[in-house]
């Protein structure tokens, strides 16, 4: 029901996203204050100069809020995240398909299927428990799987897929 | 007891395949239980973890020398980023899943505290030294080396738990592997055998079946035949009831008819003895009155000499004689009595054996089935007669429980006339039944025959079909004798008179005694009388001269006359006797009170045939 569900939610999403790239390919916003993610590669919306989509806190709290409560094994209990969907910053950057690379502070990288982020509500969050995460907390960003609400991510490759201290994307 | 045998083994195979499997199935659900308890523990981020850490040492450390070294102002800008980052770790190591993990570590958490009180006590110098402050950076970069060892042992630690784990896991999972191995070639190894032993139970029940269907067909069979058997019995039963119960009937009916004649036949003797000596010394003129008399004493005797014959009671002559003689001999009386229309032929087979019967009634007999033939064919036709041999066999002597004998003499008489039903054929040797008109016939012509065929020890069949024919068949019992009495002409010599010998009459009817002596005295003879054997006897002492007794065969007082006669025998060893009875069954048909060669004479009787009794019995002449 579940899986039912997240499936017309996803094509509807799908539908707007369409709407969203015809309409306004070139919509987005410069950024103004500091960076907190950087989206480079096959980016068909972009608003620097380099060919880089980039995002301050403003331009991030744009998109729709989203929370997920759930455990984590580095957390102690359930935690409440908050952020946006993936999907969304995706289709706002005009990014149908294809691999998500994704860099830490630290240069920790992982490659992700964007499959992950069209089949399940994958966040990325900026808020734990109603504050913004510091880099001391795993942030300032933090992609985050609905572990509790889908048991089936629970193992070592959503758990690996699952980088904190996120600073760049890079689409391929 | 190898069924008992094969019963346990199969029980112990069975329990030993269940124990084998549940012991498989458990040291697997093991295994996989704690290869799911190490993944949940995370096992692979633990060192992941430990050197992430060391990592993230390695960098803020890096970072700090390229600042004591150089003064970049990259690394510079790095520091707060690299400061927080390894921050984090602390984090990290102690929080969750994972950090509890870590935290179980040898060493691991006093290390954590120890790095977390290392920065907390250098927030301020790093920020200062991010912002370009002068820090005092060797010491800083002392303070963090010496915590480069200590964590790196922690790794040691984590990649040490880890191969333990794993190693143990594999020695698991190789114990698991090796018992699975025993276990599934224990099953296969039970299995086999389980199957070979239901195989063979298999082959056992079909093989019982079969024969179990086998032994079902045989024992249906056998019903069925059984059912067969007992159907032919039963209308065998029915068929050979049916025959008695006629034999039975003719037996009543024969002994009725034969008591009345019995009783008739005295009176007649009475009637025809006083006749005669009315004819030898009466007058004139009572002639024509008593002639009828005689004649109608002597029809009188005819019947019930008929009647007698039916009821198996006639005195009878048994003789040997050879049958084809006897019916050649009555051909020209035959023919003549048969007519012009009607043509008879004679045939006989070869080497034909000797009868034994009364031959003056078996030619009573053929005479009449002749006419019986002639009465069946009124417009002309055939008759045929053949004399045969016949041996009865075991199923014809089942067929007819009366016939004692095997061996016969057959003479069969068969016509082409109009035949008989099937229902008349069941009353024809009834007495007085009759198809003829009235006046034609008696009705008791088959019945005598019946009867004399009976009493001889033989049997009359008759066989007919409507329209085309009937034959009577008469069997005659063999005779065994070498010597063939030839049937002779018996029309009676005439009798001579005595010559004064002295008889003695035994008799208990009063007018039969007083006329035997009348006619006695009248042909010359002198005669005493006693009406039973007591006076007999007083007489026989006190007269030493009696020649002859004439005595009846039963006698009042429980001793007939033969007993009587045996018994007076040896003190009179010249008397000679002549019995005579009314009712001589009982001499003929199985009581054998009379020997062969005594001379029997039956009631009635007339004159001339007391005389040549008398004339035999004294050897005055051989009549036959």
């Amino acid at each position: 029901m579940l899986f039912i569900c997240n499936l017309s939610r996803l094509a509807l999403v799908s539908l707007i996203a369409i709407i969203a790239i015809t309409s306004s390919a070139s919509a987005l916003e410069k950024a103004t204050g500091a960076i907190l993610l950087k989206v480079s590669g096959k980016v068909s919306t972009v608003n620097t100069a380099d060919g880089t989509a980039v995002f301050d806190r403003n331009l991030l709290n744009s998109f729709e809020r989203k929370s997920i409560r759930t455990k984590t094994p580095w957390t102690n209990g359930v935690i409440h995240f908050e952020g946006f969907l993936v999907r969304d910053l995706l289709s706002a950057i005009g990014v149908e398909s294809g691999t998500v690379r994704a860099v830490a502070i630290n240069e920790y990288m992982i490659e992700i299927p964007i499959e992950d982020f069209l089949k399940y509500d994958v966040i990325i969050a900026d808020h734990k428990n109603g504050t913004p995460m510091t880099v001391r907390e795993k942030g300032p960003l933090w992609i985050i799987y609905p572990w509790d609400s889908d048991p089936e991510l629970v193992n070592e490759i959503y758990h690996a897929r699952s980088i904190w201290q996120l600073r760049s994307l890079i689409i391929e | 007891m190898m069924m008992e045998k094969l019963k346990y083994l199969y029980g112990l195979l069975v329990i030993a395949t269940i124990i084998m499997a549940a012991s498989a199935y458990w040291m697997i659900t093991g295994l996989v239980q704690e290869s799911v308890r190490i993944e949940n523990g995370a096992r692979d981020t633990l060192i992941g973890i430990t050197s992430q850490t060391d990592y993230e040492l390695q960098r803020f450390l890096d970072t700090l020398n390229q600042i004591e070294a150089s003064g970049s102002e990259t690394a510079r800008a790095d520091l707060i980023d690299r400061y927080d980052v390894l921050w984090s770790r602390y984090d990290t190591n102690t929080s969750g899943l994972a950090g509890s993990a870590y935290v179980m570590l040898p060493n691991a958490s006093p290390t954590m505290k120890k790095l977390h009180t290392l920065l907390v006590d250098t927030e301020e110098e790093v920020i200062a030294l991010a912002k370009g402050q002068p820090v005092n950076i060797t010491v800083l970069i002392d303070r963090y080396r010496s915590l480069v060892p200590d964590l790196h042992r922690v790794t040691m630690e984590a990649t040490k738990f880890t191969t333990i784990t794993t190693s143990n896991l594999h020695d698991h999972l190789q114990r698991v592997g090796f018992w699975s191995k025993i276990f599934l070639l224990g099953m296969l190894v039970t299995g086999f055998l389980l199957s070979l032993i239901l195989m063979s139970e298999r082959k056992r029940m079909n093989s019982l079946t079969r024969s179990l269907e086998k032994r079902v067909k045989e024992r249906t069979q056998d019903l069925e035949k059984t059912n067969v058997t007992l159907k032919e019995e039963i209308s065998y039963r029915v068929e050979t009831e049916q025959k008695l119960v006629q034999a039975q009937k003719m037996e009543i009916v024969g002994q009725l008819t034969g008591g009345i004649a019995h009783d008739f036949n005295n009176f007649l003797a009475i009637i025809q003895g006083n006749a005669e000596l009315l004819q030898e010394y009466g007058s004139e003129n009572d002639l024509p009155l008593i002639k009828p008399i005689l004649k109608a004493s002597e029809k009188g005797g005819q019947l019930t000499q008929r009647l007698l014959a039916f009821s198996r009671q006639q005195p009878l002559h048994p003789k040997q004689f050879n049958l084809k003689v006897l019916v050649n001999n009555m051909n020209v009386l035959l023919k003549r009595t048969v007519g012009e229309t009607i043509n008879i032929t004679l045939t006989a087979e070869e080497d034909l054996w000797d009868a034994l019967a009364d031959p003056a009634q078996v030619e009573n007999a053929l005479l009449n089935l002749v006419i019986n033939s002639r009465h069946a064919m009124p417009k002309g036709g055939d008759i045929r007669i053949h004399c045969s041999n016949f041996s009865a066999d075991t199923d014809y002597l089942k067929n007819n429980p009366e016939i004692k004998l095997t061996e016969f003499v057959v003479l069969s008489v068969s016509d082409n006339g109009t035949g008989i039903t099937e229902e008349v054929k069941e009353h024809v040797f009834e007495p007085f039944f009759t198809t003829k008109k009235v006046g034609e016939g008696t009705g008791l012509g088959l019945s005598m025959i019946y009867g004399f065929a009976k009493q001889s020890g033989g049997q009359v069949n008759i066989s007919s079909v409507v329209g085309k024919g009937t034959t009577v068949e008469l069997y005659l019992p063999r005779g065994y004798e070498e010597q063939t009495t030839y049937p002779l002409d018996h029309i009676a010599a005439v009798a001579t008179p005595g010559n004064q010998e002295v008889v003695l009459v035994i008799e208990d009817e009063q007018d039969v005694r007083s006329l035997a002596k009348e006619v006695l005295t009248s042909l010359n003879y002198i005669a005493i009388t006693a009406e039973d054997t007591v006076i007999a006897r007083k007489l026989l002492e006190d007269n030493k001269d009696i020649d002859l007794l004439l005595c009846d065969v039963i006698l009042p007082g429980g001793v007939n006359g033969p007993d009587f006669y045996n018994s007076i025998k040896e003190e009179n060893p010249e008397l000679k006797v002549v019995f005579m009875s009314g009712y001589p069954a009982e001499v003929v048909t199985g009581k054998n009170l009379l020997s062969k060669n005594d001379i029997l004479l039956s009631k009635p009787f007339r004159r001339n045939m007391l005389a040549q009794a008398l004339n035999q019995a004294l050897g005055f002449r051989q009549i036959f």
